[in-house]
Parts: structure tokens; C-alpha cells; sequence
């Protein structure tokens, strides 16, 4: 009774472990599908930019910064997040770059060609 | 199923948990180096099925404590037939190697989160986080399996077992050890992502954004292990005192210190691009550092309150953490040219500046205390005798460091990112201040006149008006722009800003802390009397009349206590009944302080020892604010639930169409 339990356990566990490699060229296709490396750095990069376009709004607001400080610190994180949205654009496969901006279906706004979802509408495209 | 058998596949889940994690490690880094997807699904597999055996050793475990399984050593030393099962069920970690088996549970139970929370992500990084975690999942199972198995049996079955330790049957057992553990095992993840960054060299952001609540969540239990051990140390074991800057109480404080700076410190990273060696350095302190905590309360390397088990395992413990430091070394290494700082500081007088300064200071009390710890350890090795260091060394090191710490929270408030305009910061400044100064005369006048304490409650009024003010001017801010109400204002304020407002009020719980301890260490008072039945004893505005001592039998042990009535200025507000107990199976004695809380001080007190004419010797203390520290404590915690959670997403979209429209015209 016993060694049967101790037989079942390791022979699921090897299975488990080792069925993957049993059939290898079906996670090589879906390998090969895989999205470039450097897209998860730019959007922590552009997510960063953002929050810090938001703080400095913030701290404008609370009165920590002078309107001059403000002005010029503003302009060079928008000068920043625009430079990582160009660096993600240039990562796009040619196909997409190929297809160019495009409009919203419902609101018209102009989006591009990577775009899930409207940015101004939240339509779904 | 026979005991042999059952103790049996309990080793066998460890052995199979240990030959799995390593294969992991091999999978995983091979699935990189030669490009084999189906090594990394196998490696992946694999992490889950380590999760399942050590959870199938733990059930296995528990159920031999709870059927009292006498048999197995483990349950023998940990259980008692009388004891309740509330410490029974606490007793998997109770000792060593159940802490050790919970240990590796949790760092198996992580390791599945993350896989599933990294789902589709970050393939880059994830391996190599698989591949570390495994290789720290493979040490400990090596420990479990050669050197401290929970599932050793006894060559003869045990009529009863010893029970667990009478100072450790108290609720604060059973949670204390859990926050710790979650603690320590928790900052396994952003550290193995910290590797992993070295490893690809994807050094800017993605590690850092990737494990900002993983570093949050492990710092939140730290925290709570700290909170619960006081307040064990408190209640327990009966001094009057809630830190005694015990070795082990030491090595929960200083990852948690080195902890904070990264924290704070990540943000200058995520902003400008610098410090990335500071952050990579602090994670590494912190993580290592949990290892060196879990090693000293589990190893007995230093004699204290926790020293419930004296083993082998220094050596390979110190060999698991000389290892990462290497391999750690090597990295920085070898990616010195990637963090290299993409920005530099732009004036002094910036927040960057104070947060660079905050990991100064916080390293600086985490070397000093850490120094302070092992001091007697490397003096027993080195010059052949123990020389302990006690209370004193630290109070008066990590004292002064403490309070520039208070200052500095107070002044980075104040100064916004790149640089403070001085105008500004001049006119920001005062209303603290002046809340700062008049409090140290209001307190003077009330006749306070210790002067650490006053500094040091000037210093605590000192920040809590720089985070009101903040709060101030951040509801008058929305209530301009956004037209909301003073009601709506401030919920919106913490809501639209989770991060940055959760921050404030982590601060405002540690200022209320801080007065806690101020008031409890700078302005206690105590008196020792003995009393017969009838007498009584006064301190301060209490008296405390001495009815008599009363002798029972509680579940497993005989109680004294003595029956007191309390006057305050001569009403009568309270009885209390401070004991102890005698636990015959442990031959061990226990005090159980009473207490009478209120907001203003505690009045401890403890029955320090008794006579056969019926008199008693009472020990009271009168400690003024403590209750604030508990208090503190709990929005401390509240502060960081909040600032973990994730900023609404209609917030995130707004930011984002508002930028996107601007760079339209960049």
C-alpha cells in the first residue's frame, strides 16, 4: 500500500517535470513568437516618465516649486517620455510600422497602429 | 499506514523538493544559455511541483502534531497532551527544524506566485529569478534532509510529549513567527529579480517596477514581525520593556533598516536614473541579511531569549552567504558599465539629496547595530572570551542616529524632486517649526525637562507638522482644481496619489511611534515594595491595595497571583493580577504582567516574587505614552496597505491622454 503511494508520487513527479521535454518543437514555435526583450523595459521606462510628469504637477500644485522650476522641469520629462514613446514605436515588427497611424473608429482620435484600445474613448479596436 | 511509513514519505517530499529545486536550477539557466524553451516550461513545472511536496511535508507535519504522534522526535519536543491546540498548530514552527520546513514551504509557495503573476512577462528575467530562488530552495531542503529532519522517530513511543516552551504559549507565538517568516522569505523575490537584472544586464527600471510591491509586502510583514515580537516582549516576558536590543530582536531590525533605505531609495532610480549600485547594494544587505536572521534565532550561534536550538548549520549557512556575495560581486562586476548614473545631483538642496543622505543614516544604524550583535561572537573567536554588549552601546550609538533620522523625514517632506526653490522651501519651513517650538514650551511649562526627550518630541512635533501641512496643502489644491469639497478632497487626495499619501501616513505612524518611546524610555517611572495582604503601595497618582495571593491549577500549570485593587487619586479604577506560573512538564517558570492601558501611560505590573507569610513582592511601572508606539504601529501598517495598492486606472489613463496630447507638439 505503501510503496505504491511512494511509486505514484515520484513517477507524477517526473512526469510533471519531464513531459515538457518530450515534445520540444511545441515550445520552440511558440518561443519564436515572443516579444522583443527591450519592450518591458520601455514601458516601465514610459510608465516612470508619466508618474514623474504627475509628481511634478503635484508638487507645482502644493507649492514646492516655483512656476520657472516647474515650467522647465516639465519640458524636459515631456521631452524625456516622448524620446522612449519614439524608441518604442521603432521596436514595432516592419508590418505594423507599415500600417502607420490610424483613427478610432468611434471617437476619431488619432491613435497608432499598436494601439488596443482608444486612448481618448476606451473603444475597443 | 504505519508511523515508519508516514515518516517515510515525509522524507521522501523533502529529498524529491531537493533533487527538483536543483534540477530547476540547471533547467532554467541551460533553457538561457542554449536556447531551449522546453527546458524553461520543464524548470517552470518543476517550481510548482516543489510548492506541492512542501506542502504535502507540512500537512504530513501538522497532522503528526495534532494527533500527537508521540513517535516522531519533532512532536515529542513541541507538544503535550494537556496543551491547547491553538500551540499545537503552532509548533510546525516552533522549532527548528519545522521552522526550517516552513521556511522552504513558503519560499515554494512564492516562487508559484511569481510564476503566476509573471504569466506572459518579463521572459528575460524570469528564468534566472526560477533559477536563484531554486538554489536558495536547494540549501534549505539540504539542511532538512542531512542535518535537521522533522521527521526523525524515536525508537520507542513517548507516553507524553514535552509541550512547547511556556514563554512561548502566548497568542503573539502564533502570529509573531508567521510575519516574520513572510518577512524574510519575502525579500527572496525582489532580490532574485535584482540578480536576474544583472544577469541580462536590463538594469534601468523593469526589476525594480517589477518587484516594487514584492519589496512592499515583505517590508510590511518585517514590520509586523518587529510589532508583534514588542509586544510578545511586552505582555511575556515581563521587565516592563519591549526591546532589549536582544541579538535576535537586532537581526529582525537591521534588514528591516536596510530595507527602508531601498525603499525610499528605488524612487530616486525610477525618477532620474541614479543610485542604481545603492540599489542593488541594499536589496543584496536586505536579503542576506534576512538569511543572517533567520540563521541567528534558529542556530544559537549568540545566547538570548531565542536560542531554543543549537546546531551544525552555522558553517553552511555562512557558506550559502559568502556564496551570493560572490556571485553578486562578480555581476556588479562584470555590469559596471550599465550603472553608471544617467543623471547627477542638481543641487543639495533636493529630495534626491535627503533620500541619498536617508540610506547614510539607515546603513549607518544597521552597520553600528549589526557590529554591536556579532561583536560577542567574533570576540569569543578572536580573543577567546564572550564579551557581551548590551542596552547602553546601542541606545547611545543608535540614539543620535535616530533622531537626525526623525529630522531628515521631516525636511524631505518639505523639498520637492531636482531642487527646492528657497523662497519656497523658507516659507514651507516655518509652520513646522513653529509647531515644533511651541510644543517644546508647552511641554517645559507642563514641567518636562529631560532634555533628550524634548529634542526628541520637538523633533516628532517637527514632523508631524511638515506631513500635515502636506496634507493640508494637497486637499486646498483639489478643492481649487477639481472642485471637490473638504470631504471628498482628502479621500480623493489619498486616493488619486496612493504611493506618495500612504507614504505620509506610514510617517505619521512612525512619528507616533517614536513619541511612544520617547515617553516610555526618557519619562518612566518604577518602584519595588514589598507588601503584606492589606497593605499598599503607591507610585505616582496610583495606589495599588494588596488584597492576597491566590494558588490555582490552569491546564498545565500552577498559577500564583496576587488579587490588587487600583485608586487613581483615590477612586478606585481597577483590579489586576499579575502572576506566574510554574509549568512542571517544562520545569520552567513564567510572569504574567497586568496591565492597565490607557491613552495617557501604562501601569505594568509584575509579581517579582512572594513570601509564606502571605506577602508579596510588587514591581510597578508607571510608562507614560507607550500605548502610542501600538498605535503608531497600526497606521504604520494601514499606510502601507494603501501605499501598495495600485493608483486607480482611470488615474492612470488621464496622465497618460494629458502627456500624450502634450508631446503631440515635442
Amino acid at each position: 500500500m505503501e510503496s505504491l503511494f511512494i511509486l505514484a508520487l515520484v513517477s507524477s513527479v517526473i512526469l510533471l517535470v519531464g513531459y515538457p521535454l518530450i515534445n520540444p518543437a511545441r515550445y520552440r514555435a511558440a518561443n519564436e513568437r515572443a516579444a522583443p526583450r527591450h519592450y518591458d523595459d520601455l514601458y516601465s521606462a514610459r510608465e516612470n516618465a508619466f508618474e514623474a510628469l504627475r509628481d511634478l504637477q503635484f508638487e507645482y500644485a502644493t507649492g514646492k516649486l516655483s512656476t520657472a522650476d516647474y515650467e522647465q522641469l516639465q519640458a524636459r520629462y515631456q521631452v524625456q517620455a516622448a524620446d522612449i514613446m519614439r524608441q518604442i514605436d521603432a521596436l514595432e515588427p516592419d508590418g505594423a510600422r507599415a500600417n502607420g497611424p490610424r483613427a478610432c473608429p468611434r471617437c476619431h482620435a488619432a491613435l497608432s497602429a499598436q494601439d488596443k484600445f482608444c486612448v481618448k474613448c476606451g473603444a475597443k479596436l | 499506514m504505519a508511523l515508519l511509513q508516514i515518516a517515510e514519505v515525509g522524507n521522501l517530499t523533502l529529498v524529491l523538493g531537493m533533487v527538483v529545486s536543483l534540477y530547476v536550477i540547471f533547467a532554467a539557466i541551460f533553457s538561457q544559455l542554449k536556447r531551449r524553451p522546453e527546458f524553461l516550461v520543464s524548470a517552470k513545472h518543476g517550481v510548482f511541483v516543489v510548492a506541492g511536496l512542501t506542502t504535502l511535508a507540512v500537512v504530513i507535519l501538522e497532522w503528526a502534531l495534532l494527533t500527537h504522534q508521540f513517535r516522531f522526535e519533532y512532536v515529542a519536543n513541541h507538544v503535550s497532551r494537556n496543551q491547547p491546540a491553538f500551540y499545537t498548530v503552532s509548533a510546525l514552527w516552533g522549532g527548528q527544524e519545522g521552522s526550517l520546513l516552513f521556511w522552504v514551504w513558503l519560499l515554494g509557495l512564492f516562487g508559484a506566485a511569481v510564476l503566476i503573476q509573471q504569466a506572459n512577462q518579463r521572459k528575460h528575467l524570469v528564468p534566472w529569478v526560477i533559477a536563484f530562488m531554486a538554489f536558495t530552495q536547494t540549501f534549505f531542503f539540504a539542511l532538512l534532509v542531512f542535518i535537521s529532519s522533522p521527521f526523525v522517530l524515536l525508537p520507542q513511543t513517548p507516553a507524553d510529549g514535552v509541550g512547547l516552551n511556556p514563554l512561548l504559549q502566548d497568542p503573539g507565538m502564533f502570529i509573531h513567527p508567521v510575519t516574520q517568516y513572510l518577512g524574510y522569505v519575502g525579500f527572496t523575490v525582489p532580490f532574485a529579480f535584482a540578480l536576474a537584472a544583472l544577469v541580462t544586464g536590463d538594469l534601468s527600471y523593469d526589476w525594480i517596477r517589477t518587484t516594487r510591491r514584492w519589496a512592499l509586502f515583505a517590508w510590511l510583514f518585517l514590520s509586523l514581525g518587529l510589532l508583534f515580537g514588542m509586544r510578545w516582549a511586552y505582555v511575556e516576558l515581563g521587565w516592563g520593556g519591549y526591546w532589549g536590543w536582544d541579538p535576535v530582536e537586532n537581526a529582525a531590525l537591521i534588514p528591516w533598516l536596510t530595507g527602508t533605505a531601498y525603499l525610499h531609495s528605488v524612487m530616486i532610480q525610477e525618477k532620474r536614473g541614479m543610485l542604481k549600485v545603492w540599489n542593488l547594494v541594499l536589496i543584496m544587505l536586505t536579503f542576506l541579511l534576512c538569511i543572517l536572521g533567520t540563521f541567528i534565532t534558529r542556530s544559537g550561534v549568540i545566547q538570548s531569549v531565542h536560542a531554543f536550538g543549537v546546531s551544525s548549520m552555522g558553517p553552511l549557512f555562512l557558506a550559502y552567504i559568502a556564496a551570493v556575495l560572490v556571485v553578486f560581486a562578480y555581476l556588479m562586476y562584470l555590469r559596471m558599465d550599465k550603472l553608471k548614473e544617467e543623471n547627477r545631483l542638481d543641487s543639495f538642496v533636493s529630495r534626491e539629496a535627503t533620500f541619498l543622505l536617508n540610506n547614510l543614516i539607515l546603513l549607518g544604524a544597521a552597520v553600528a547595530t549589526l557590529w554591536g550583535t556579532i561583536f560577542p561572537m567574533l570576540s569569543e573567536i578572536f580573543a577567546g572570551k564572550q564579551i557581551t554588549v548590551a542596552a547602553p552601546f546601542f541606545n547611545q550609538i543608535n540614539g543620535p542616529i535616530f533622531l537626525a533620522l526623525i529630522v531628515l523625514m521631516g525636511v524631505c517632506t518639505l523639498i520637492g524632486w531636482r531642487r527646492a526653490s528657497p523662497a519656497h522651501l523658507k516659507r514651507n519651513f516655518m509652520p513646522p517649526l513653529l509647531l515644533a517650538v511651541v510644543t517644546t514650551v508647552l511641554l517645559v511649562a507642563l514641567g518636562v525637562r529631560d532634555p533628550y526627550g524634548l529634542v526628541a518630541f520637538a523633533a516628532a512635533t517637527f514632523v508631524l507638522g511638515t506631513v500635515l501641512l502636506e496634507f493640508y496643502r494637497g486637499i486646498r489644491a483639489r478643492m481649487r482644481m477639481y472642485r471637490e469639497n473638504a470631504v471628498v478632497a482628502p479621500v480623493q487626495l489619498v486616493n488619486k496619489n496612493r504611493r506618495r499619501y500612504g507614504g505620509y501616513i506610514v510617517h505619521i505612524g512612525v512619528i507616533l511611534a517614536v513619541i511612544g518611546i520617547v515617553g516610555s524610555t526618557f519619562f518612566q517611572s518604577e518602584l519595588q515594595k514589598n507588601v503584606m495582604p492589606g497593605e499598599a503601595a503607591t507610585l505616582g497618582q496610583y495606589t495599588l491595595q494588596f488584597e492576597k495571593l491566590k494558588m490555582t491549577q490552569e491546564n498545565n500549570a500552577q498559577v500564583i497571583a496576587a488579587d490588587l485593587v487600583v485608586f487613581e487619586n483615590g477612586a478606585q479604577v481597577d483590579t489586576l493580577r499579575p502572576l506566574k506560573a510554574y509549568y512542571p512538564a517544562a520545569d520552567q517558570m513564567t510572569t504574567e504582567v497586568a496591565v492597565r492601558t490607557t491613552l495617557r501611560e501604562d501601569l505594568y505590573v509584575i509579581l517579582a516574587g512572594w513570601n509564606d507569610d502571605g506577602s508579596a513582592t510588587l514591581k510597578i511601572i508607571i510608562n507614560p505614552l507607550v500605548v502610542w508606539l501600538w498605535i503608531g504601529f497600526i497606521v504604520f501598517i494601514v499606510g502601507t496597505l494603501i501605499a501598495m495598492l495600485p493608483d486607480p486606472r482611470h488615474a492612470q489613463v488621464a496622465e497618460r491622454v494629458r502627456a500624450e496630447k502634450a508631446l503631440v507638439g515635442a
